[in-house]
This record gives structure tokens, C-alpha cells and sequence, in this order.
């Protein structure tokens, strides 16, 4: 658990360097997908990186003849100073691995925003339009309400539009404002809630009628702020001369309350309705109490839910700080990933690489399988030692975390209403009938402790893969934090490569193999980070986990020694050295790509296997 | 928003108590109890209870956080441990324009109308819904009059 957060905190750290605007010219990346724009001459150098980084079949395959062997690495290289392609290690390798047997289809995905997502919300809003012949913000109403989901709305649509619309609080229902709160009816205890939340509202505003008897007769049927003199308003309870709002159904609350009652909603994504009814306020409405255009939070955080309830084609960019969302439109090549134990790493505008499949960080060697495995295991084993009980909770629909605030068991889904429980995160449906079983299952494996700890035997096994474990587990989280101060390094990285350009005159580009080392290095590093997940799973006894063994080592050394030519502070020094550097990022490189295909070797074989 | 619960209050005391719910300590509006006795049409009958209301400080756009004194609530929405209750206006339903006395009504006619849906309390949960209702009255009765007897005060 403890790893985990921390690998957050480090990527943060990652936005913050070489790839910031002075280094890299931002529109260089501001493209959203690098690999279909045209290559003009000044960023042929940029676009060869990220066509690097960002094709698949790039980060693997590797000729058999760079497998195992690091010896005819430097012939390589001529003098890369007179060289004018100065990506000439990375892009030498990329040809050179060419596309192997078990090459694996390219993904085809897009990095967008929410705000990119919204847009394309509004331009359906504009194409139902002439088919609705309602407003366009009622249109939104009914496109959130479902989930953005077009099919979905055009069917009802043609089915039932009236009643829709006084369902969804678009108009007012005639006559009494009845039962029609989002058809979230299961957790309800007192079956009639809503009669109660009018007959209630009709309670308090007789017991203050006297009070202020001639505001409330409705004098308009619209929705508007007005001034009122000496208005009671029965949510904060003060008597005040104050703009109020009300919709048709004249619920009338002074806009300070209004103004709280948004606030706290904006983040949820759902429709906000009346206090007092199921009206639902328009985005108009929302900004014309909040004084300024708060109802784009509303859509955006609705846009959030709708990427997380579509989490098969969205997903978020993990790295922390960062708002991409990539999206994957056909996923159907996606098994085929998994089927050669590949991990479909895809790339925001941001750089940074994920496994679209987990939403982890690029963790191959380790495939998705032992990946989840291994972060399972140590969720569990942290929790094992610190008996740290945690109050949140990740839904398992849509990932937002939930904070669990009472005894209560039945959870909802504050984003998208997802009902489970919170002992097995399973749905809640089937525990209306087998609520006991989850607890049951619980007390099973406490049973089975017990009985372990009976036979001595199994004592000491238990004693021994949970040292094995340890081990591993440290190894892993050691080679985090390292990850972490390679990034610190490399926050010093763009000081030095403006120092070059400043000091020595020399040209942008000329100064990039520093960027290129210190990516290569973080690489590096993540490599063999999860290569620990792959040992940990590895028959030990296998001839080839030796080799995968001996792999991690040869890889520890190239990063280590990476790692210690990035300490150079002197820029002539630097420039000096930049054969050195050449050859230790690309030994790192060849490293890696031998230490994830020994990897991939042992999953194949089935030597490595979550048990 | 400190009117809006002085106004409650007032309300309340004017109403007269049909029970009494209050702040637990004068000066202090963030914290009040309401003392009842169990419905007629119900197995806590001729049991008195006490239930807490915790006021945030953004009430009442967020609803009091409500709870029964531990060890002292058998009932199927309610954590026997906790006092913790179960109950959608306190969640997802809330609305400003609901009151304390609303939620604590709400709570009262939770105990004449138990809802099998969302168990806290398990034992309770099975019973009611393979449709026991002897075992289910009798296991409250035990707990009511075992209020610290239970295994899980241990
Ligand atoms: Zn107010
Ligand atoms: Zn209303
Ligand atoms: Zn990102
Ligand atoms: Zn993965
Ligand atoms: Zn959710
Ligand atoms: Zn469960």
C-alpha cells in the first residue's frame, strides 16, 4: 500500500521535468495524437521520440541478438557528435528490432480531455436538436441524466417525451409534484420519501406563513432571481432582504442557501434539482445564482462520471496531477495483448506511459496478471502488518474513491450510483438473498489460519513465503525510491541542457541527449522495479529465472552507472562525455529490453504464475 | 446557518415534546440527543431510547450524522456496536428542506417499519427476511434485555 501511494507522488514529480515548456516547445505535444500529424523538418528529432515511445511493438521487440549479450553495443556508434541525428541510438534499435513473430497490433487511441469530451457532448446536443425541437440546455438535462448515452436517450425519447421530461425535472408535472427523483429506489427505507419531502416542505411553509404570507403567492410561473424585502427563507431560517431563486414551482430560497446548495453538488455530476421538488435547475439557471459560469463544473464533473462509467474505451491517465484521458476506440486487439503476456501501454499528451488494460504505471516486465497479483499482495500483506483499516474504498465500478462514514454496509456511489457492499465490493443486488455469505467467506479463511497454525509444517512455510515475500517486496520498493531520486536528478536535468545552450551556445536539440538519458534511465528503472513482481512469481528452481536473474543485475549495473554519469554538474564536462552518454543510455536500453523479453519468456513458458 | 437551528429549536420547544429532542448542552448547537420511547406497534414497546445528532458545520445542505447509543438499538438498520442507522434520507436523499425533527420522526418510524434491504445488523437482517417474526421479536427482546450481554460488547 505503502509503495503505491508513493509511486504517485513520484510520477507528480516527473511532469515538473525535462519535458516542461522550455525544454520541449509545447506545440510539439500539444497535437493529440503525435503519430498522425505530418513531420515537418524542425520536429522530425521530437517525433522520432515519441513514435518511439509511443508504438507498441517498439518497446519489446528486439532482435535475438541483442537477448543476453551486451558486448557489440558500442561498435555501433560513430562519433554521434558529427552525427546530425543525434536519436540515432534509439532509432537504430527501433529498426533494428523490426517487427518480430510475436508482434502484437498497434493501438490506435486517442488523449483527450474532459473539456475535448464536452465539446463533442455539445456538438451532439447540436445535432439532436432539430429531432428534440426542445432547448439545447434541456437537451444536456436529458443527455446527463443519460450518462451522455445517445442511443439510450433516443430511445426513450420516441417512446415516452412527455413524461420524460417531467421525469427528469425538465418540466413541471401538472398538478402535484410527484415521485420521480432519479429511479434510485433501492436503498429507500421509508418508501414514500418523496410525498414526505413535499408534505414536509408544505409543513415548514405553513408554520411560517404568517410570517411572510404575501411572498409566497405566486405571482410568476418562471424561473428567475427577483429581490425580495424582508424575505423568510425557510433553509437558513433568516428573515433578510435578499435576491431569491425559484423555479415554476415556486420553491423560494434565498440565493445565499441556493448558492451553498450548488456548491457542494457541482462535483457530483448529477443533475441539481430543487430543494424542494424534482425541478431540475438548467445550467442557466446555476450560473445566474452562482454569479459566474459554474455550471461548466457541473458538465465536467459529469463528463468524469461518464468517462468512468466508460472505462472499457476511457481511462484516466494515473499519473498524478494529470487530466488526460485516453481513449481506445476498438479494443477488440486487446486480448492479444494479454494473450503474449503484452501490456497495452498507451501515452498521454503529457508523456506519461500507462498499461491501458490495469491503469498501472508501464510495469513490464510484468504483465498485467502478475502486476494486479503483486499490488493485491502487498495491499494485503501492509494491511496484515499495520492492521491499518481503511475507511476508503475504491468503487469498483468507476474507481472514485468513497469514504465510508458509518456502519452502513450497502454502499452507493456517490458518482455513479453504483450500489455494492462494502465487505466483498461486490453488487449489492444478490445480497438481498445472501447477505451472510461474504461474511461467511471471512470466517473461512480464519478457520484455515487456525488450523496452519496447528501443524508446524506449514508454520514454517508460511514463515518462509512470507520472507521471500518481504524480500521482494523491499526489493520493489527500493528501487521506487530510487525511481524517485532519478527523477529529482532529473529535475536538473533542464537547468543543465540550458546551461549547455547558454554557456557553450549550442542548439536545442543538441543538448536533448540529456532528456533522452534521464527518460532512459526512469525506464529503466520502472523495468526493473517490476521485474521484482516477475522474480517474486518465478519458479526459482528454473533454469531461466537464473537467467532472468542474472539479467536484473546486468540491468541494476547499466542504471546505476547512468545514474552516476546524471551527477556530472559541469556542462563542458557533459558535453565531453557525450559519447558516454550515448553508450550508457543505450546499454540501459538494451538491458531493459533483454530483462522484459526474459520476462516475457517466463510468462509464456508459464514459469512465472500468479498462484 | 446558526438561525436555522436556533429556529428549530424554538419550533420545537413551542410544539411542546411530543419528544424530546435537544441540544445536549445549551450553549452548544453542533450536538443534540432525542430521548423516546419505543413505538406501541412495535417490539421496542415500553423501551426507552436515545439517539444522537451530529450537526455539521455546513447543515443543512449536509444532513446531521445520526446514531443510537451503542449497545442499545436491535434493529435491522442499525449497527448493534455503532448505533450507526442505515437510512436513505441521511445519504443520498437528503434535502436542506428536511429538519432534525424530521430525522428523528424518520428514525422512529424506521423501528415500525424495519427495512430488510440494507442490514446493519445481520442476524436481524436474516430473520426478517425468511419472514421469522417470532425469532426476529424474540432476538430483539433479547438483546433489549441484554443490552450488554451481547458478544460483541465482550
Ligand atoms: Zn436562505
Ligand atoms: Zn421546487
Ligand atoms: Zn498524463
Ligand atoms: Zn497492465
Ligand atoms: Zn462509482
Ligand atoms: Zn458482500
Amino acid at each position: 500500500m505503502e509503495g503505491y501511494a508513493y509511486e504517485y507522488s513520484h510520477d507528480s514529480s516527473m511532469d515538473s521535468i525535462t519535458f516542461s515548456d522550455t525544454e520541449y516547445p509545447r506545440n510539439s505535444y500539444e497535437n493529440k495524437n503525435p503519430k498522425e500529424r505530418g513531420i515537418s523538418k524542425d520536429k522530425l528529432i521530437k517525433n522520432t521520440i515519441v513514435d518511439h515511445v509511443l508504438t507498441q511493438e517498439s518497446e519489446f521487440d528486439i532482435d535475438d541478438n541483442l537477448l543476453y549479450s551486451d558486448d557489440e553495443y558500442d561498435e555501433d556508434y560513430d562519433d554521434p557528435y558529427m552525427n546530425s541525428s543525434f536519436i540515432e541510438p534509439i532509432s537504430t534499435i527501433k529498426e533494428r528490432k523490426g517487427l518480430s513473430k510475436g508482434s502484437v497490433p498497434n493501438l490506435k487511441y486517442e488523449c483527450l480531455t474532459t473539456q475535448n469530451i464536452f465539446e463533442n457532448m455539445l456538438a451532439k446536443v447540436h445535432h439532436l436538436q432539430p429531432i428534440f425541437n426542445i432547448p439545447p440546455e434541456d437537451i444536456l438535462i436529458l443527455l446527463q441524466h443519460y450518462d451522455w448515452n445517445e442511443e439510450r436517450l433516443l430511445e426513450v425519447w420516441t417512446d415516452r417525451m412527455d413524461d420524460l421530461l417531467i421525469e427528469i425535472g425538465i418540466n413541471p408535472s401538472s398538478g402535484n409534484i410527484s415521485s420521480s427523483i432519479n429511479g434510485n429506489g433501492q436503498m429507500r427505507s421509508i418508501s414514500d420519501i418523496i410525498e414526505n419531502k413535499n408534505s414536509y416542505c408544505n409543513n415548514q411553509t405553513e408554520t411560517n406563513k404568517d410570517e411572510n404570507e404575501e411572498y409566497q403567492i405566486p405571482n410568476t410561473r418562471t424561473r428567475d432571481i427577483s429581490f425580495k424585502n424582508n424575505f423568510f427563507c425557510t433553509i437558513c431560517c433568516e428573515e433578510k432582504s435578499t435576491e431569491t431563486f425559484s423555479l415554476e414551482c415556486n420553491h423560494e430560497y434565498c440565493i445565499s442557501c441556493y448558492r451553498h446548495y450548488i456548491e457542494d453538488k457541482l462535483y457530483t455530476g448529477n443533475i441539481i434539482n430543487c430543494m424542494g421538488c424534482t425541478l431540475a435547475l438548467k445550467n442557466d439557471d446555476i450560473d445566474k445564482i452562482m454569479g459566474h459560469p459554474s455550471s461548466t463544473k457541473l458538465m465536467l464533473s459529469s463528463i468524469k462520471s461518464f468517462v468512468s462509467k466508460h472505462n472499457r474505451n476511457y481511462k484516466w491517465c494515473p499519473f498524478a496531477d494529470c487530466n488526460c484521458i485516453i481513449h481506445l476506440k476498438d479494443t477488440s486487439s486487446l486480448p492479444e495483448y494479454s494473450r503474449l503476456h503484452y501490456s497495452p501501454f498507451v501515452k498521454c499528451i503529457n508523456l506519461h506511459k500507462f498499461c491501458f488494460t490495469c491503469g498501472f504505471e508501464i510495469h513490464a516486465p510484468a504483465d498485467c496478471i502478475i502486476t494486479n497479483e503483486w499490488v493485491k499482495k502487498a495491499r494485503v500483506e501492509s494491511e496484515n502488518l499495520n492492521w491499518v483499516l481503511s475507511h476508503t474504498k475504491e468503487c469498483p465500478k468507476c474507481s472514485v474513491n468513497i469514504e465510508k462514514d458509518g456502519g452502513c454496509n450497502h454502499m452507493v456511489c456517490s458518482s455513479c450510483k453504483y450500489e455494492f457492499c462494502w465487505i466483498c465490493e461486490g453488487d449489492w443486488a444478490p445480497h438481498g438473498n445472501s447477505f451472510y455469505q461474504c461474511t461467511l467467506y471471512k470466517n473461512d479463511d480464519n478457520n484455515n489460519n487456525n488450523n496452519n497454525s496447528t501443524n508446524t509444517n506449514s508454520i514454517t512455510d508460511v514463515n518462509k513465503s512470507l520472507k521471500k515475500y518481504t524480500f521482494y517486496y523491499k526489493m520493489f520498493n527500493e528501487h521506487e525510491v530510487s525511481a524517485k531520486l532519478d527523477w529529482k536528478l532529473g529535475q536538473n536535468v533542464g537547468n543543465k541542457v540550458k546551461e549547455l545552450q547558454e554557456k557553450l551556445g549550442i542548439s536545442w536539440i543538441e543538448g536533448q541527449f540529456l532528456t533522452d538519458s534521464i527518460r532512459m534511465l526512469n525506464e529503466g528503472r520502472t523495468a526493473l522495479k517490476w521485474s521484482f513482481a516477475v522474480a517474486f512469481y518465478s519458479d526459482a528452481s528454473h533454469n531461466l529465472t537464473k537467467i532472468f536473474i542474472d539479467n536484473q543485475s546486468l540491468l541494476s549495473k547499466a542504471v546505476e552507472d547512468l545514474s552516476e554519469l546524471l551527477q556530472i554538474k559541469d556542462p563542458e564536462i557533459i558535453m565531453k562525455r557525450k559519447t558516454d552518454f550515448y553508450n550508457k543510455t543505450g546499454y540501459v536500453e538494451n538491458r531493459t529490453f533483454a530483462l522484459m523479453e526474459c520476462g516475457r519468456d517466463l510468462l509464456c513458458k508459464g514459469i512465472c504464475k500468479a498462484n | 446557518m446558526n438561525s436555522r437551528l436556533l429556529k428549530e429549536w424554538t419550533q420545537l420547544n413551542k410544539n411542546g415534546n411530543k419528544y424530546y429532542l435537544c441540544p445536549i448542552e445549551e450553549n452548544d448547537m453542533t450536538h443534540w440527543q432525542s430521548e423516546f420511547e419505543g413505538p406501541n406497534n412495535s417490539p421496542y414497546r415500553g423501551h426507552k431510547f436515545t439517539l444522537y445528532l451530529d450537526i455539521p458545520s455546513n447543515y443543512p445542505m449536509s444532513p446531521p450524522k445520526v446514531r443510537f447509543k451503542p449497545y442499545s438499538m436491535p434493529h435491522v438498520n442499525v449497527d448493534w456496536k455503532t448505533g450507526a442507522v442505515c437510512l436513505d434520507i441521511l445519504e443520498s436523499m437528503w434535502s436542506p428542506i428536511f429538519n432534525l425533527q424530521y430525522v428523528v420522526e424518520s428514525c422512529l418510524r424506521l423501528l415500525t417499519e424495519p427495512n430488510g434491504e440494507s442490514p446493519l445488523n445481520l442476524e436481524l437482517g436474516i430473520l426478517l427476511r425468511v419472514s421469522d417474526h417470532t425469532g426476529y421479536n424474540g432476538l430483539i427482546n433479547y438483546y433489549l434485555n441484554h443490552p450488554h450481554n451481547s458478544l460483541s460488547s465482550k
